[in-house]
């Protein structure tokens, strides 16, 4: 058996809920006895082993405990009870660009960050180069960061965490950011690092990433180890696991509900097929997203919908009720209205979706504009071909619906080069 | 957490492994120096950030730090020389109060940057670890710079007034250590409680008001003990500020050396806060990011 990287027995983290209590809370607490706040365990009994130049996957629902585990491995907090061994540095990139000021310029930035990770200032200089031709800024290497795009700046912050050699590397979701090239140099580079012999933690809510680049996977489920393996198993184990309903619905109340006096956004929901909320789809299944909001009048020009936006941003599509011909759009009342809108099947990507609330004056003025007001996670899944989800490398795209495909008859006469005749013959 | 060493793994020959334990740690708890000197150059890039986030493009910033000591020095001279009488012996007042007021806007910065740096420092202390020590201790030193600033205002004081140095100015880095160890021991105390309690901010500049009245920066030492019952005395015999003032004077001005026996209760009420305050930081390190 290869050497252990990190062991894990029986770890717990148990969180107080409510920890921060007013002054007039904690008086009253003390003056009638009462029992003190509820308690969670974010993470209890987990154990588990990882080999020296594994890949583990930690796969789980959001609040499954995930981020708790990387936590107290990365020893940002400190477990409640039960204890884990690490062979090595541990490299955690829990966030990306943690700890980048603004004001510094990357140069500066990367000397904290890779001091922030533990490093030397010499094996710093000794990675520099290598850190900013990954992250492509060399041009902008003395430039305040507070000058880069979003995109620049993401990628220096995970070169530097990439490249700064720790034993073991933690990385959660950093795959939700940067455009899908700097992903793929991304998942590159954390197979490198795992071929160069060193572990690596990966969490992610993307599959496709974590089937090509883990070889071993633990399954979390309200804080607990409910299965580990190997990655197909645990990844099988996960997908019919989140049919449960979850969250997936955003509300507001009084004041708070975006809009003005003539509209007010109540709720906005996805859901599916049969009624149940949910943050995470498969593709196979509709996505209905139901919008639920108050008018005091009904101007002729409103139309209410909501902009679909990719995990990189971009946006997939807008959709309004106005969309539709006059007479089959829903009719809008003063008071309540409640409008669906359906995302068909077999559309979009796996991946992570958000949902921008979207209610206008045709045209002339913004009711509701609100972004990221919901966000929810799709699992490719949809289609019998053999073909379609089982790519290797994550089907690039942000949708992905089965198009028709027909043989086309060649037209005769038309310059179709002739079927070779051996000159020999 | 208890760390050995052990021989390296097959993939990465060169590099020694060290095993950590990550559990749930018991008892008192000392700070780890061992760790504190493998993150040194962090304390360094902290400190950096720090003084070129504060400093870019604040010429006015840097003049605040000139403006408030010499109106306060100003305001107490009219008010504790003029009105109320208060002589301060061979040293003009205005020069008597202004070396006070300078060392002591240096240890009220600390207090107040100490006290809600883990607070601002959430962003980094929840997402990755390093020794948590830093944070307090980067807040305490950057202020020093606001405090050099003030240097060249009291040398002009001094020529104003010819008043020379004597060989004690030798030990002034002395006294500002000392001043820096006494708003870091408040800033390991407050840091954790602050950030559990964000109250804290609101009342600390009528503490530090309090506290400066306490303190023999407005008026000497000997003065009070003079004029105040007896019953009284501790305020400025245990106040830990006491010796960090009064020293700190006395390596500027010159004057009757301090008595040691007058200056030891305040040393080292001085020091148990600040070993008091190492020693509840590193309890409240652990956790604190639960309550972030």
């Amino acid at each position: 058996m290869a050497d252990v990287a990190i062991h894990v027995h029986e770890l717990s983290k148990r969180y107080r809920i409510g920890e921060l209590e007013s002054g007039y809370r904690v008086a009253r607490r003390l003056l009638l006895r009462r029992a003190p706040r509820q308690e969670l365990w974010a993470v209890r009994n987990v154990s588990f082993d990882v080999e020296q130049g594994q890949t583990l996957a930690i796969v789980g629902r959001n609040g499954a405990g995930k981020s708790t585990l990387l936590k107290l491995l990365a020893r940002i907090t400190e477990p409640t009870s039960g204890y884990a061994d690490i062979h090595g540095r541990v490299g955690a990139l829990l966030e990306i660009g943690t700890g980048f000021h603004p004001q510094l310029t990357g140069r500066e930035n990367v000397f904290l960050n890779g001091s922030l990770l533990g490093m030397r200032n010499a094996e710093v200089q000794r990675k520099f180069d290598e850190i900013v031709e990954f992250a492509g800024v060399e041009k902008f290497i003395d430039t305040p960061v507070k000058r880069y795009s979003s995109g620049m700046y993401v990628r220096l912050a995970f070169a530097v965490a990439a490249f700064l050699e720790p034993e073991i590397l933690i990385v959660d979701e950093v795959l939700a950011v940067g455009d899908a090239e700097f992903q793929k140099r991304c998942l590159g580079r954390m197979t490198e690092v795992s071929r160069e012999g060193r572990t690596v933690l990966f969490v992610s809510h993307n599959m496709q990433a974590v089937r090509r680049l883990c070889s071993h996977a633990i399954l979390l489920e309200h804080g607990e180890l409910v299965e580990s393996g190997d990655t197909e198993k645990v990844v099988r184990h996960y997908l019919s696991s989140i049919e449960a309903p979850e969250e997936g619905r955003r509300e507001w109340h009084g004041d708070a509900r975006p809009g003005d006096r003539i509209c007010r956004l109540n709720s906005i929901a996805v859901t599916k097929p049969n009624g149940e909320t949910s943050s995470t789809f498969m593709s196979n299944q509709p996505i209905h997203v139901t919008l639920d909001f108050d008018l005091t009048e009904v101007p002729s020009a409103l139309a209410a919908g909501f902009d679909l936006v990719s995990y990189d941003m971009t946006t997939v599509f807008r959709t309004m009720q106005a969309d539709l011909p006059e007479s089959e759009r829903p009719r809008l009342r003063v008071g309540r209205n409640v409008i669906t809108c359906t995302i068909p099947a077999g559309l979009l990507n796996g991946g992570r979706f958000y949902i921008n609330a979207r209610i206008w004056l045709h045209n002339i003025s913004w009711f509701v504009h609100d972004d990221q007001v919901l966000q929810f996670d799709v699992v490719a899944a949809h289609g019998d071909s053999l073909f379609l989800n089982t790519d290797s490398r994550h089907r690039p795209g942000v949708i992905s619906p089965i198009l028709r495909w027909e043989t086309s008859e060649p037209v005769p006469g038309e310059a179709v080069p002739a079927p070779l005749a051996s000159p020999l013959t | 957490m208890q760390v050995e060493s052990s021989a390296g793994p097959p993939g990465l020959p060169h590099r020694p492994v060290t095993v950590t334990r990550i559990e749930a740690s018991k008892g008192i708890l000392l700070p780890d120096l061992r760790e504190v000197w493998h993150f040194k150059e962090l304390l360094y890039y902290m400190l950096w950030r720090d003084v070129k986030a504060r400093y870019k493009q604040t010429l006015v910033g840097s003049l605040w730090a000139i403006i408030r000591p010499v109106v306060t020095m100003i305001q107490m001279t009219l008010i504790f020389n003029y009105v109320a009488k208060i002589d301060s012996g061979d040293v003009p007042y205005p020069l008597f109060s202004f070396v006070g007021i300078s060392i002591w806007g240096y240890f009220s910065s600390c207090v107040t940057s100490g006290s809600s740096s883990l607070l601002g420092a959430g962003g980094i202390v929840s997402k990755t670890y390093f020794p948590r020590l830093f944070v307090p201790i980067a807040s305490v030193t950057a202020p020093l710079i606001d405090f050099a600033l003030t240097l060249p205002i009291l040398g002009l004081l001094m020529v104003r007034y010819h008043w020379a140095p004597g060989w004690q100015i030798v030990l002034m880095p002395l006294f500002l250590l000392f001043a820096l160890l006494a708003g870091l021991a408040v800033a390991l105390w407050l840091a954790p409680v602050t950030v559990r309690y964000r109250d804290i901010p609101f009342a600390l500049p009528f503490l530090v008001q309090i506290w400066f009245y306490a303190t023999p920066i407005v008026y000497p030492a000997e003065k009070f003990r003079e004029s105040v019952p007896e019953k009284w005395h501790w305020i400025v015999d245990y106040n830990p500020m006491t010796a960090v003032v009064e020293g700190f004077r006395w390596s500027v001005l010159g004057g009757d050396t301090p008595s040691f026996g007058l200056l030891l209760p305040s040393t080292v009420v001085m020091f148990l806060l600040l070993l008091g305050g190492l020693l509840s930081f590193r309890r409240a390190e652990r956790t604190v990011v639960d309550v972030l």
